[in-house]
């Protein structure tokens, strides 16, 4: 089931409107960051306005993050994305060198012991950067028990994947309910503040700009009790 | 410290991070050699394969 108008997550641009103090970070957000130059170094894609603001604003959000002394969280669930993607892209080098066909990665990550070092190195790099900076910081998992239901209900109510729907709950276990995503489904995801660069999504920007609060987001989930407040 | 509020299970988070022992100057410093190593972190190479994936796997990079 797509949510109605009203129960989808309000679309904020991520170099032009207002930032919320704490915002979660998917995955790809740090991904395109430490690659977004390449895009249209490379001619991947057009050199316009549209494409520098889809993808090369991404790096732009985490410098804005320091400028305004907003924290970026990230978990668990993000590590687990990059490690995976460092495999299927050295993966997929190796299957390259041997002029292998790339479709099937995990078979050749699992054949070839010699690659998983440069999957580990790339991961490690990837990692090891975004532990640099203070504004962002990892979040364990505040409480697995309570965790699963707030899960349930986004995956009850949008088409989102399973770890995109753990991606956002583990923000709201700490109050935290804006999150940066190129991810389009996100907009399907009730109560919360989307900041993006993805086109679809900013066709449906927030006319004025105002950030939901954690009390209307609080007031839309049956999941998410007071425990989670901002004022606990 | 600025006037800045964050929920209290993230100043928690920040304070054992040690977010507030280092000043604002200190952290934004941090933040800026940050962001100016994030483009060399990965060779170019390595972020053409990377953007490949990002595009291939657009709604769940764990395809």
């Amino acid at each position: 089931m797509i949510p109605n108008e009203e129960n989808r997550a309000k679309i904020f641009n991520i170099i032009s409107s207002p930032l919320d103090n704490v915002v979660g970070l998917d995955t790809n957000v740090l991904l395109f960051a430490h690659a977004y130059d390449l895009f249209i170094k490379e001619g991947l894609v057009a050199n316009d306005r549209n494409n520098r603001a889809a993808y090369s604003n991404y790096l732009d959000f985490l410098e804005r993050l320091g400028y305004e002394d907003s924290i970026g969280l990230y978990s668990i669930f993000n590590v687990m994305e990059i490690e995976h993607v460092c495999q299927k892209l050295a993966a997929q080098r190796e299957a390259i060198r041997l002029g292998m066909n790339t479709g099937d990665w995990q078979s050749i990550y699992y054949n070839n012991s010699n690659i998983k070092q440069e999957s580990y190195d790339l991961a490690s790099r990837i990692l090891n950067s975004i532990e640099s900076t203070p504004y962002l910081n990892y979040m364990d998992i505040d409480n697995e028990k309570t965790l699963q239901p707030i899960v349930r209900e986004i995956l009850r109510d949008t088409q989102i994947n399973a770890t995109d729907a753990r991606i956002i709950a583990v923000p709201l276990q700490y109050g935290v309910n804006s999150i940066v995503s190129d991810d389009k489904m996100f907009n399907q995801v009730k109560g919360i503040n989307l900041y993006t660069a993805n086109p679809t999504n900013l066709v449906n920007i927030e006319k004025g700009g105002v950030i939901t609060t954690f009390a209307d987001t609080q007031s839309l989930y049956e999941s998410i009790n007071n425990d989670y407040s901002p004022s606990d | 410290m600025n006037g800045k509020k964050y929920p209290p299970k993230v100043t928690r988070l920040l304070e054992r991070n040690g977010f507030f022992n280092l000043s604002i100057t200190e952290r934004k410093e941090k933040h800026k050699q940050f962001i100016k190593s994030v483009p060399t972190a990965l060779s170019s190479d390595e972020k053409l394969d990377l953007i490949k994936i990002l595009e291939d796997t657009r709604g769940g990079l764990l395809n």
